[in-house]
């Protein structure tokens, strides 16, 4: 039985996984400003799946702080939540289960795509490959993609100003100064 | 091929199936994970429930397995030292160490001293961090959030001391083979001399808060039996194994590099429960500074060059042989075993986790207990699952 | 050691060198021998520390590494099988911690282990059931003698001393 390559198809997700009903009211104005509601108060899934996990709970807790930015409520269960940071190796048994977890959040929902291996497999993408798989978004459809082995926390609320930035069209937060030395 | 490719056959899932097989009348079959906050990960546990009880447990592994194992077999000798930072992100520096140390004696490498002390007081520090990520995730599993926040506080201080020699917060792969790749400069010494005292301050809040919770107690004491015949059964090693009673760590019963020099105690708990394990781990804190501190004071002198004398090649090639080389990691006794065949790639690396071991025990405890102690055990037996699935 | 092996037929006993390999002993058993060693180590308070397997070209060559608490004296107990007929007996009744070390090396290396209680795949999907990841290609899979050393024999039978006869003759020639 082979088991190298990619191993699962982006035919996974049901039909209507993406499927969302239009807005009852839809005015621009009223969608705008129900965006910005959206995106400063983000509901990440609490979803760890590695060494990556570990900075996301970083991120979350003292010093870096999340809650500053309006995404402090780490929900264990994906039908709470709306953001799905896939935080580490996905592999080949797990990849079943990304996806359910994907189709039971409510949307509009987003994705993040944090560390090196969510995005490509990173140090697990070699020659005899077998059991993992070379990034989420052969998967599920990720917005927002976060490098690193793993990212800092400063790169994971990067991350998050990005999404905010694709919901509202804006960046919210100042540019950090550069660091000398 | 790919049995994902269509979806009939996502319907059933073979462990459930195969656990079903076995099911008494009147009770229920439940699935913990993979995606379950208290699993620390993507363990999963299939458990058959009567009314609160539980009457049967299987674990199911595999979820992040990452091939470390296939990986040993094609990367070349250097090449393997990034893999031992990835596959315990608790205490990567005792994996470092490990494998580093399996290849040293392969090829009957010494290591320069100041290296070794460096080595030491790498791997204490990181014990630190490894049980303070355990200690607060631990209590949030039980259900108080605010100790974690405490202790990620002092966490960031140590991995604030960690990265500079190391340029990583978390998967460090900073040990070579015959020696260590950067000295700790007399910024991060300083660092390391003040932090002790502060976190000296800190443990003792830390048992205030925490420790002598009645809540706390109620649900962690008497819970999850693990006694000593059960870890000889089992393999299992580390704060489970003293929890139950046996005074044994690698660092002193096996002692390699220069532990021997050091006085230190191994605390133990005769209890065997989960409130045992969570003592041992709490007093090991305390142990490990006074390592620290004793390294810090014995660490000789020297610049430059000395932390990697000689040290070879990446692209070495070890003559023809075996080895196998344990240390005392924060989990319990990680042991590496390396064949060569005299060629720049290993023939085999064989990786011994503990986490392993001792999640293997966790079906035994758990038979007869609470649904809800399923969760104080599981979080007692301090899992990090890359290292089970390795 | 020597007698705690007393009785049961071993293939060859050598002692080890604890700094380059660190271990102290190494047993060449049948696989027939297997469970009652692990019995007899079990009652010396000997625990298990992993089973994994070896491919090489004379087959698989399984091993066990077991050590005990108060005394520093890791065994490993090898136990060669051929590759026509991957089959050992299963030590997990008297080691219930085996159980999950040979699903392991049956995932790995499909070695089957008769008489465990639980043999389905542990780490791999169950798709892969047939699929053994850490198989050597028949360029890569190396002999015995190239790889180990026996160490210092204490008793030998004649099948493991061919096994490493010209490995030996050749150390003997350099020297
Ligand atoms: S990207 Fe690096 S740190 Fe993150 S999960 Fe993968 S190996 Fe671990």
């Amino acid at each position: 039985m082979a088991a190298q390559g990619s191993v699962v198809q982006k035919e996974m997700l049901t039909a209507g996984a993406h499927y969302m009903d239009p807005p009852i009211v839809n005015i621009q104005l009223a969608q705008d400003l129900l965006d910005v509601c959206r995106s400063m108060s983000l509901w990440p899934m609490t979803f760890g799946l590695a060494c990556c996990a570990i900075e996301m709970m970083a991120t979350g807790m003292a010093r870096f702080d999340m809650a500053r930015f309006g995404a402090e409520v780490f929900r264990p269960s994906p039908r709470q939540a709306d953001v799905m940071i896939v935080a580490g190796t996905v592999t080949k048994k797990m990849a079943p289960a990304v996806v359910r977890l994907y189709e039971q959040m409510p949307g509009p929902k987003w994705v993040i795509s944090m560390g090196n291996c969510a995005i490509s497999g990173g140090p697990f993408k070699i020659k005899d490959n077998y059991n993992v798989i070379e990034g989420v978004d052969t998967l599920i459809p990720v917005d927002v993609y976060v490098p690193g082995c793993p990212p800092r926390p400063e790169g994971l609320l990067e991350g998050f100003f990005q999404l905010q930035r694709l919901i509202t069209g804006k960046r919210w937060w100042p540019v950090a100064a550069e660091v000398k030395g | 091929m790919s049995a994902y490719q269509n979806l009939e056959q996502m319907k059933g899932d073979f462990y459930t199936q195969k656990f079903e097989a076995g099911k008494q009348d009147g009770t229920l079959i439940i699935n913990m994970g993979p995606q379950h906050p208290s699993t620390h990960g993507v363990l999963r546990i299939v458990i058959e429930v009567d009314g609160e009880y539980i009457v049967r447990s299987e674990p199911v592994l595999g979820y992040l397995h990452r091939m470390h194992e296939k990986m040993g077999e094609t990367q070349t000798w250097g090449g393997f030292i990034p893999n031992m930072g990835r596959v315990d992100y608790g205490h990567p520096m005792a994996w470092n160490w490990a494998y580093v140390g399996a290849v040293e004696k392969l090829m009957g490498i010494e290591v320069p001293e100041r290296a070794e002390y460096l080595r030491v007081i790498m791997t204490e520090l990181n014990r630190l961090t490894s049980h303070l990520l355990w200690w607060g995730a631990y209590i949030l599993d039980l259900g108080a959030f605010t100790p974690i926040m405490y202790a990620f506080d002092d966490r960031e201080m140590l991995l604030d001391i960690l990265q500079r020699p190391s340029a990583s917060r978390l998967t460090y792969s900073n040990f070579r083979v015959g020696g260590v790749q950067m000295d700790l400069d007399d910024k991060c010494l300083e660092l390391i001399r003040t932090f002790i005292p502060h976190f000296r301050e800190r443990l003792p809040m830390y048992h205030d808060l925490v420790t002598e919770n009645l809540i706390l107690r109620r649900r962690i004491e008497g819970v999850g039996i693990i006694d000593e015949d059960m870890c000889q059964r089992y393999g299992c090693t580390g704060p489970v194994l003293r929890g139950a009673g046996v005074a044994y760590d690698v660092r002193k019963d096996e002692p390699y590099s220069i532990y021997d020099r050091f006085d230190f105690e191994i605390p133990t708990q005769d209890s065997a429960c989960s409130a045992g394990r969570y003592h041992v781990r709490v007093a090991e804190m305390e142990q490990s500074l006074r390592i620290i501190e004793q390294a810090l004071e014995q660490l000789p002198s020297a610049e430059g060059k000395h932390i990697m004398d000689k040290a070879p090649k990446p692209s070495m090639k070890p003559p023809a042989g075996e080895a196998y080389f344990a240390v005392e990691g924060g989990r319990g006794k990680i042991g590496v075993y390396v064949v060569s065949d005299g060629s720049k790639v290993p023939y085999r690396v064989k990786l011994r986790a503990p986490g392993f071991s001792n999640m293997n025990a966790f079906a035994e405890a758990a038979k007869g207990t609470i649904l809800a102690d399923a969760v104080a055990i599981l979080g007692s037996l301090d899992l990090i699952i890359p290292e089970l699935d390795r | 050691m020597l007698q705690l092996l007393e009785g049961i037929p071993t293939q060859c006993v050598a002692k080890q060198d604890k700094v380059s390999t660190g271990r102290a002993w190494s047993v060449f058993l049948a696989p027939a021998q297997i469970v009652k060693t692990a019995r007899k180590l079990y009652e010396a308070e000997y625990s298990l520390e992993d089973v994994f397997a070896l491919d090489i070209e004379e087959g698989f060559l399984v091993l066990y590494h077991f050590n005990r608490w108060n005394v520093d004296e890791r065994v490993v107990l090898r136990v060669l099988i051929s590759k026509d007929n991957p089959t050992i007996p299963s030590i997990a009744s008297i080691f219930d911690g085996a159980e999950w070390h040979e699903r392991e090396t049956r995932d790995f290396h499909g070695v089957n282990f008769e008489g465990n209680p639980n043999l389905v795949p542990l780490l791999m999907c169950v798709e892969d059931v047939d699929f053994h990841p850490l198989l050597k290609t028949d360029k890569k899979r190396k002999q015995i003698k190239d790889l180990l050393n026996l160490g210092e024999v204490v008793s030998c039978n004649k099948e493991i001393e061919a096994l490493f006869a010209e490995a030996e003759a050749e150390v003997a020639s350099d020297a």
